[in-house]
């Protein structure tokens, strides 16, 4: 009779996460070896370091053993558990760090009350306070991609409960942190007047303030609603640029050939709809997406287009922009180049994705591009921005172009 | 011949309630002196365990 273990899936090696590291990569590597969040890694060996130390003596003897990873090949970010699961190993961690720390308490490794179990509470409370902050940036500050589905109500309203009561219970825990230190310590009645005190002044404050710091907030929020209109606009622009445009220049280009224009338009159509229906592209890889246009600006432009990818990686709304800035390189390349060959270099690593389109045609000089062109300007150097990058476009008249485009990777 | 799964879970909560019952019966023909400083981590390291083993090979 065989026996076989009931693993779900097959796990990832042990090894130093260099690329998600704060120290020396020894949780996240953790973290990402048993599909668990790294924070709750994280706050069990700041929890076990309070415990005479043993949480530190274990993290250098692990950064020691266990191998550094890779980072060039690391992945986008860890694969963790989530619902049931991450609860049941969340509990499961703590409970088997509460017992080090209550083995330890029990043999006299011991600093005191007042000290570890305020350190073990604020830990454990500040790290879902920071994680909440994590998980709250995105959806706050991008706007969602024109053409891609919008979430759904109830899903958003989720995640938005997901994301208070994860504060609250990391408020709590780092409010009862400071109220048992305060009673461990004995001066938890000299600590409630002052807080009387503070809380007297904040209610006076808050009633002479209270119409100001409405007003103040109203105008917030309609600036940040107006940004993201903006941002809007600006992608949808960029994409017609990229593709209406583009296939609207190539349809007055071959007018002689209606079998040509024909084929163009129903591409163009069927991409456009795509992309209103929410489903453009279908690669879901930085090299497979390059790949799939490199093909496609061949096809358009009857120009070679070779394309090199170092270190592959899953595209999220961010890489996806700097992909569609990367086509739209590879298109002027195509159309500007001369015919030369346009070579497509891609590489991620060192916590940035990078991509360089070259040709080796006339050059230009980028000064010199006209304002109410906007291939070169939104489709490309507005679009990297918009999500956190940044292009460079290196070119001189009789030397060429290369477009280099940097992307900060997001974990 | 069939293969049989090893559930993971399982096979910690069954070990744990051993060592739990040997630690219990040591105390209990006065072997060990038990207290409720050296019962409260070992209770916690028994459903630790348990809910970490069930965590790391829930299919969700």
């Amino acid at each position: 009779m065989a026996v076989t273990s009931s693993a779900s899936a097959p796990r990832e090696p042990l090894r130093r996460d260099r690329a998600h590291k704060y120290i020396g990569g020894v949780c996240a590597g953790l973290g990402r070896h048993l599909g668990v969040d790294p924070l709750v890694v994280r706050i069990a060996f700041v929890a076990a370091a309070t415990a005479g130390g043993v949480g530190i003596l274990l993290y250098a003897a692990a950064w020691i053993l266990i191998p550094a990873d890779d980072a060039r090949e690391a992945p986008a970010g860890p694969r963790v558990r989530r619902g049931r699961a991450a609860i049941e190993v969340a509990l499961g961690v703590g409970l088997l760090t509460l017992s080090v720390l209550l083995t330890m308490r029990a043999l006299g490794l011991w600093f005191s009350d007042a000290v570890v179990w305020p350190v073990v509470l604020v830990a454990a409370g500040g790290g879902l306070l920071w994680r909440q902050s994590l998980r709250a940036t995105p959806a706050e500050t991008s706007a969602p991609a024109v053409g891609a589905p919008e979430p759904a109500l109830d899903e958003r309203r989720r995640e938005r409960n997901r994301v208070l009561s994860g504060s609250g219970l990391g408020a709590a825990l780092v409010i009862g942190a400071g109220v048992f230190f305060l009673y461990a310590t004995n001066s938890l009645s000299a600590a409630r007047d002052a807080v009387l005190a503070a809380l007297v002044v904040a209610v006076v404050l808050g009633v002479i303030f209270a119409p100001w710091m409405v007003r103040l907030v109203r105008s917030l929020s309609a600036e940040r609603e107006e940004r993201i209109r903006s941002q809007a606009r600006a992608e949808m622009g960029a994409h017609l640029h990229d593709s209406v445009l583009q296939t609207l220049a190539l349809v007055q280009k071959r007018a002689d050939d209606p079998r040509a224009v024909a084929a163009l338009a129903r591409t163009q159509e069927r991409e456009l709809r795509a992309w209103l229906a929410g489903r453009e592209g279908g690669h879901d890889r930085l090299a497979a997406a390059l790949e799939a246009l490199a093909g496609e600006v061949e096809r358009a432009h009857g120009v070679p287009v070779e394309v090199v990818v170092v270190g592959d990686r899953v595209l999220d709304s961010h890489s996806e922009a700097l992909v569609a800035a990367a086509r739209e390189a590879m298109v002027n390349a195509a159309k500007f180049g001369g015919g030369s060959t346009v070579d497509v270099y891609a590489e991620t690593g060192d916590g940035e994705l990078q991509v360089y389109v070259r040709d080796r045609g006339p050059g230009f000089d980028p000064a010199a591009i006209p304002q109410d062109r906007r291939g070169v300007r939104e489709s490309i150097v507005g679009r990297m921005a918009r999500h956190g990058g940044r292009a460079a476009i290196h070119s001189a008249p009789g030397a060429g172009t290369e477009v280099e485009l940097t992307l900060p990777e997001t974990s | 011949m069939t293969s049989r799964r090893l559930d993971l879970p399982s096979f910690v909560a069954g070990v744990g309630m051993l060592v739990f019952g040997a630690v219990l019966l040591a105390d209990a023909v006065n072997a060990i002196d038990l207290s409720l400083a050296a019962l409260a981590p070992l209770a916690c390291f028994l459903v630790g365990d348990i809910l970490l083993a069930a965590g790391l090979t829930r299919r969700d």
